[in-house]
C-alpha cells in the first residue's frame, strides 16, 4: 500500500502542466509637443481610447499591465499639430518589442503592435 | 435367472456401444505459460474437415466421428499450433488437454488475434503492447506508418494522420477501446483522433484493412482499433507499476510515462500519466524544422466483476497539447484540452447460446485553439480558431452461437457537435479591426447503426458474412459567410440532410493444407459525408491552394472491395503472406472549383474556392506482401513490400495564372493525389542470451513517386534509403533497455505524404539521424 501511495503520488507529480508565467508589459509615448490621441489595447482584450493632454516635449505618456505569451499589444496614436511627433514602443519586460515615431510627417498616425513572443 | 442378470448386465455396460457407431473427441486447451484455459481457440479435425471453437472454459467436443485416424490442429493467435494425429474407436470418447506455448512478437508480422478474427477472410494486423514499447516513435500516426500499406501525413512534429491504402480521414473508422470516437477540433486535422491518445497509453492496436468489419462502425476504407485497457487477471490483491522514460537526440524529445495498475478478483484499477516534450528538428540537410510541442495527459480506470465472466469499467482521460507547431498549415495548435469519459459492462459465457454481451457508452470534448501568432503575418493580422468538438454515442453488441453457427448482433450511436469560430485581428490597422467567422455553426452529425455478423467454420472452409444499416441525419445552424461589414458574402440555404446507407460484406477462408490457406473478401460499404465536408465554411484545408466549402446535400461514398489472400505458415521455414485489393469508390467526394462571381475566396494567397462535390467514382488497387523466418531462429528476419494505386477516370484540373484560376482541362486517368509510392522494409536480428539480447537492423527503402496527380499539381518525390539500427537489452522482467539510431545515415528525404510548409512548394522534410534511447521499469 506504501508502494503504491508513493507512486501516485508520483504519478500526480509527473502530470505537472507548463507554467505561462506573466510577463510585465509597457506602452509608452513620447516626444508629442501637443495633445494627441492614444489608443490601447489592455489587459482585458478591451480597446481603450484616451485623450493625451500634453504641456510640452517633456511629457511622457506611460501604460503597464501584465500579460501572457501569445497575448496582442497594440498602441496607436494620433495627433492633429503638423508640427508635432510621436514616438511610441511597446516595451515587453523591461525591453523594446516593437518602436516607431512619426515627426513632422503628412502622416499623423503611428500604430506599435505585435504578440508577445513566446 | 442368471441369463438375465447377465443380459441385464451386459446392456448396461455396452448398450451405448451397440447403439453409437461413432467417437467423440473432447478436452481443454490451455496456455502453457499461465495455465489457464483459452477461450476462442480454433479447432479443426482433417479429414473430414470439421471445426470447433473453445467456450469461455477452453472446452471443445467434436462428436459423431466415425472410425478412422485424424490429424488434430488446435491453434490460437500468438501461440505455437498443437498437432496430433489420433485414431477413433467407434463408441469412444478420447480426452485430450493441448496446451499451447506461446510465440514470440516479431515486427511487420501479420498476425491475427483471436478465433473469430482468424477465420476471417480478411487481414488484421495486430500491433501489440511489445512492439509500441520498442519503438521510439512519439505519437500513433508516426508508429503506424512502419506497417505495410499504412502511412501517414506529416504536416509537424507529430500528429501524423494515418492512411491506410490509400483511404484517410473519415475514409477510416478510428476508435478507442469499445467504440469511443473523438472527434478532433482542426478543420485542417492537426489533431486527428490518434493525437488524442498518448501511444504509450497503448496496449494494443488491431488494424482492418476493407470495408469487411462492419460491427465497429461505418467503415469504408479501414478501421483502427486502439485499445488502452489494462488488463483485469487478479485473483488477489496485487499493484504493478512500469515507468517509461524516452530519449531522442536531434530534437531533444523527452517522454516520460509512469502507470500504477492493480486489483484484485473482485475490482481493478488503472492510473497513468504521460509527460512528452520536444524541440525543432534537424532535417538530414541540416535545415531546422520548426516542430516543437508539448503535450501531456492522464487518466484512470476503475472497473469491478460483480460476477464471473462480468465486468464493468469507467474510464476517464484528460489529454492537452500546447505550443504544437504544425510548419505545413497555416495555424498552430496553441492549446488542445480533451476530456474522454467511458463507461463499459461486458459479460461473457451467459449460456449455451449467449456466448457475449457488451454495453458501452462514451463522451469526448476537445476544446481546441489555434492561431497564427507565431507566423511571420502576425505582424499584420493575427488569427485566432477556438472550436469545441463533442462526441458521445454507445455501442451494444450480443454474441450467439448455434452449434458452430455464431452470430454478434448490436446497434451502435454516434453524434457529433461542432461549433467554432475563426477571430482576425488586424493589428496594423487603426482601431484594432476585428472579424469574427463562423468555421462551423453549431453543426451536427448524428448516426445509428444496426450490424450483424455471421460466422460459421465447415472444417477447410469457414465462411464470414456482415450486413450493416447506418440512419445517418446533420444539420447546422447556418452556412452564411458575412465579411467585414456585415454584408452577406454566401450562403447556403439547405443544410439539413438525411441518408441511409446499407454495407454488406462476405468471404470465404480455405485452408488447402494444413500450411496454406486462401483468403477472398468482398465487400460493399458506404460513409456518410463528415463534418468539413458538409459544413466547413471557406476555409484552406485540403491539399491543395484553395479555400473550402462544405456541401450539405453530399451523397455517401461507397466503396465496393475485394480482397484476395495467400498464407503460408511453416515452423521451419516462416511465414509467407500475399493479399492483392482491388477498390471501387463511387461517389467519391472531391473539390470543385466555385466561380468568384458567385463566391469569392476569403483567404490571402488561394486561387479560388472549391465546394465539396461527388464525382462518379475512383478506383484503386494494390498489394502486400511479408515474410519472416520462424520465431524459434535465432537470426530472424523480416521482408515487407507494399504498393497501392489510385486512379481518377476523369478529373478537374485548374490552370492557375499569377494566383488566380484561368481555365480548367480534364485529366483522363489521373492518379489520385496523396498515395504513397511502392515500399519495403527488411528486419534482421539476432537473439542472444535467449532473447535477452536482440540486437536488429533495419533497411527501408522506398521509390520516387512519380504517379502524380495533375489535378492536385503534385511533384515528384523522390526515392530514398533509410537505415535503422537498434538494440533491446532486458536485464531482467523488471529492467529493459532499448536504444537505438534511426536514420543511420542523416538522409535528408521525405515522404510524399508529407505536406509542404505552407506558403512555399518546399516539402517538409523528415528528421535527420536520431539517437534514441528507453528505460522501461516494471515493478
Amino acid at each position: 500500500m506504501k508502494r503504491f501511495i508513493i507512486l501516485t503520488t508520483l504519478l500526480t507529480s509527473l502530470i505537472s502542466c507548463e507554467k505561462n508565467a506573466d510577463i510585465p508589459v509597457r506602452y509608452h509615448a513620447t516626444g508629442a509637443i501637443s495633445p494627441f490621441t492614444v489608443t490601447y489595447l489592455d489587459e482585458t482584450g478591451s480597446l481603450v481610447t484616451l485623450q493625451i493632454p500634453v504641456a510640452s516635449a517633456e511629457d511622457e505618456w506611460d501604460y503597464s499591465f501584465t500579460s501572457r505569451q501569445g497575448e496582442i499589444v497594440y498602441l496607436s496614436a494620433i495627433y492633429k499639430d503638423i508640427t508635432s511627433g510621436i514616438n511610441l514602443s511597446i516595451l515587453v519586460d523591461g525591453k523594446i518589442y516593437k518602436q516607431a515615431s512619426s515627426n513632422f510627417d503628412t502622416i499623423h498616425y503611428v500604430i506599435v503592435s505585435g504578440t508577445i513572443p513566446f | 435367472m442368471r441369463s438375465l442378470i447377465f443380459t441385464v448386465f451386459f446392456l448396461f455396460f455396452h448398450l451405448p456401444l451397440l447403439i453409437s457407431q461413432t467417437g467423440t473427441i473432447t478436452g481443454t486447451v490451455y496456455d502453457a505459460s499461465s495455465k489457464k484455459p483459452l477461450p476462442s481457440a480454433n479447432i479443426t479435425l482433417t479429414p473430414p474437415d470439421i471445426g470447433d471453437v473453445t467456450d469461455s472454459n477452453g472446452v471443445f467436443i467434436l462428436t459423431n466421428l466415425s472410425e478412422g485416424t485424424y490429424h488434430l490442429v488446435v491453434s490460437y493467435v500468438g501461440y505455437t499450433e498443437y498437432h496430433k494425429r489420433m485414431s477413433i474407436i467407434p463408441g469412444d470418447t478420447t480426452r485430450i488437454d493441448p496446451f499451447l506455448a506461446p510465440e514470440t512478437a516479431q515486427l511487420n508480422e501479420i498476425e491475427v488475434t483471436d478465433v473469430q478474427e482468424k477465420l476471417k477472410p480478411y487481414s488484421v494486423e495486430l500491433i501489440s503492447l511489445t512492439m509500441l514499447q520498442e519503438t521510439p516513435a512519439g505519437d500513433i500516426g508516426s508508429f503506424l506508418r512502419e506497417t505495410p500499406n499504412i502511412s501517414a501525413i506529416r504536416k509537424g512534429g507529430t500528429n501524423l494522420d494515418p492512411v491506410i491504402r490509400g483511404f484517410k480521414f473519415s475514409q477510416l473508422n478510428v476508435q478507442l477501446n469499445q467504440g469511443i470516437r473523438i472527434e478532433g477540433g482542426c478543420p485542417n486535422r492537426m489533431d486527428p483522433a490518434t493525437s488524442h491518445v498518448d501511444i504509450t497509453d497503448v496496449r494494443e492496436i488491431r488494424v482492418y484493412k476493407g470495408p469487411y468489419a462492419l460491427r465497429y462502425g461505418p467503415n469504408l476504407g479501414g478501421i483502427l482499433r486502439i485499445s488502452t485497457a489494462p488488463v483485469h487477471e487478479y485473483t488477489r490483491f496485487e499493484t504493478h507499476i512500469t515507468a517509461i522514460q524516452t530519449f531522442e537526440s536531434n530534437w531533444n524529445s523527452t517522454r516520460s510515462h509512469l502507470d500504477v495498475t492493480g486489483g484484485n478478483r473482485y475490482f481493478f484499477f488503472d492510473l497513468s500519466g504521460n509527460f512528452n516534450k520536444a524541440g525543432n528538428y534537424n532535417a538530414g540537410n541540416g535545415g531546422e524544422i520548426s516542430s516543437r510541442f508539448t503535450q501531456y495527459n492522464y487518466s484512470a480506470t476503475v472497473g469491478i466483476t460483480p460476477a464471473k465472466n462480468h465486468t464493468a469499467t469507467v474510464s476517464f482521460i484528460r489529454s492537452f497539447g500546447r505550443n504544437v507547431m504544425f510548419p505545413a498549415l497555416p495555424m498552430d495548435e496553441r492549446s488542445d484540452d480533451t476530456r474522454i469519459l467511458s463507461v463499459d459492462y461486458s459479460a461473457t459465457s451467459l449460456g449455451k447460446r449467449w456466448q457475449s454481451l457488451t454495453v458501452s457508452g462514451y463522451h469526448s470534448r476537445v476544446d481546441h485553439v489555434m492561431d497564427t501568432k507565431e507566423r511571420p503575418s502576425s505582424d499584420t493580422i493575427v488569427a485566432v480558431s477556438k472550436v469545441t468538438a463533442i462526441d458521445y454515442g454507445y455501442r451494444a453488441e450480443a454474441g450467439l452461437r448455434f452449434g458452430r453457427h455464431q452470430v454478434t448482433a448490436g446497434t451502435d450511436y454516434e453524434e457529433i457537435l461542432k461549433d467554432g469560430t475563426r477571430i482576425k485581428s488586424l493589428i496594423l490597422q487603426p482601431n484594432l479591426p476585428v472579424k469574427h467567422e463562423k468555421l462551423w455553426d453549431d453543426a451536427h452529425i448524428r448516426n445509428i447503426g444496426i450490424f450483424a455478423e455471421y460466422q460459421i467454420p465447415l472444417g477447410k472452409v469457414n465462411l464470414t458474412g456482415a450486413v450493416r444499416v447506418d440512419f445517418n441525419d446533420a444539420s447546422c445552424h447556418s452556412m452564411a459567410f458575412y465579411g467585414m461589414n456585415g454584408q452577406l458574402i454566401y450562403s447556403i440555404p439547405d443544410v439539413s440532410s438525411s441518408l441511409t446507407n446499407f454495407s454488406i460484406s462476405g468471404g470465404v477462408r480455405y485452408i488447402v493444407t494444413e500450411k496454406i490457406d486462401l483468403r477472398l473478401s468482398v465487400g460493399r460499404s458506404a460513409r456518410s459525408p463528415d463534418m468539413v465536408e458538409r459544413f466547413i465554411m471557406l476555409l484552406p484545408i485540403g491539399y491543395d491552394d484553395f479555400d473550402y466549402l462544405g456541401n450539405p446535400q453530399l451523397k455517401p461514398e461507397i466503396n465496393n472491395e475485394a480482397d484476395l489472400a495467400f498464407s503460408h505458415n511453416c515452423s521451419c521455414s516462416g511465414s509467407f503472406h500475399a493479399g492483392i485489393f482491388f477498390s471501387l469508390v463511387e461517389n467519391y467526394i472531391t473539390g470543385k472549383e466555385v466561380p468568384p462571381s458567385v463566391v469569392k475566396p476569403q483567404t490571402k494567397g488561394v486561387a479560388g474556392v472549391k465546394q465539396f462535390i461527388n464525382t462518379d467514382y475512383v478506383y484503386l488497387y494494390g498489394f502486400e506482401c511479408a515474410y519472416h523466418t520462424p520465431d524459434d531462429w535465432k537470426l530472424f528476419g523480416t521482408a515487407v513490400i507494399s504498393l497501392t494505386q489510385g486512379i481518377n477516370p476523369e478529373a478537374t484540373r485548374y490552370i492557375i495564372q499569377n494566383g488566380q484560376v484561368t481555365g480548367e482541362e480534364t485529366i483522363k486517368n489521373d492518379p489520385l493525389a496523396e498515395i504513397p509510392p511502392l515500399e519495403g522494409t527488411l528486419t534482421i536480428g539476432y537473439k542472444f542470451l535467449k532473447s535477452k539480447l536482440v540486437p536488429q537492423a533495419t533497411i527501408r527503402l522506398v521509390a520516387a513517386q512519380n504517379q502524380l496527380s495533375q489535378a492536385y499539381n503534385e511533384i515528384t518525390t523522390p526515392g530514398f534509403v533509410t537505415a535503422g539500427l537498434s538494440l533491446k537489452y532486458k536485464y531482467s522482467e523488471l529492467l529493459t533497455l532499448n536504444a537505438g539510431i534511426n536514420n543511420l545515415f542523416n538522409a535528408a528525404y521525405y515522404e510524399h505524404l508529407n505536406r509542404r510548409i505552407v506558403g512555399s512548394e518546399m516539402p517538409l522534410y523528415e528528421p535527420g539521424r536520431v539517437f534514441y534511447a528507453t528505460l522501461i521499469i516494471t515493478l
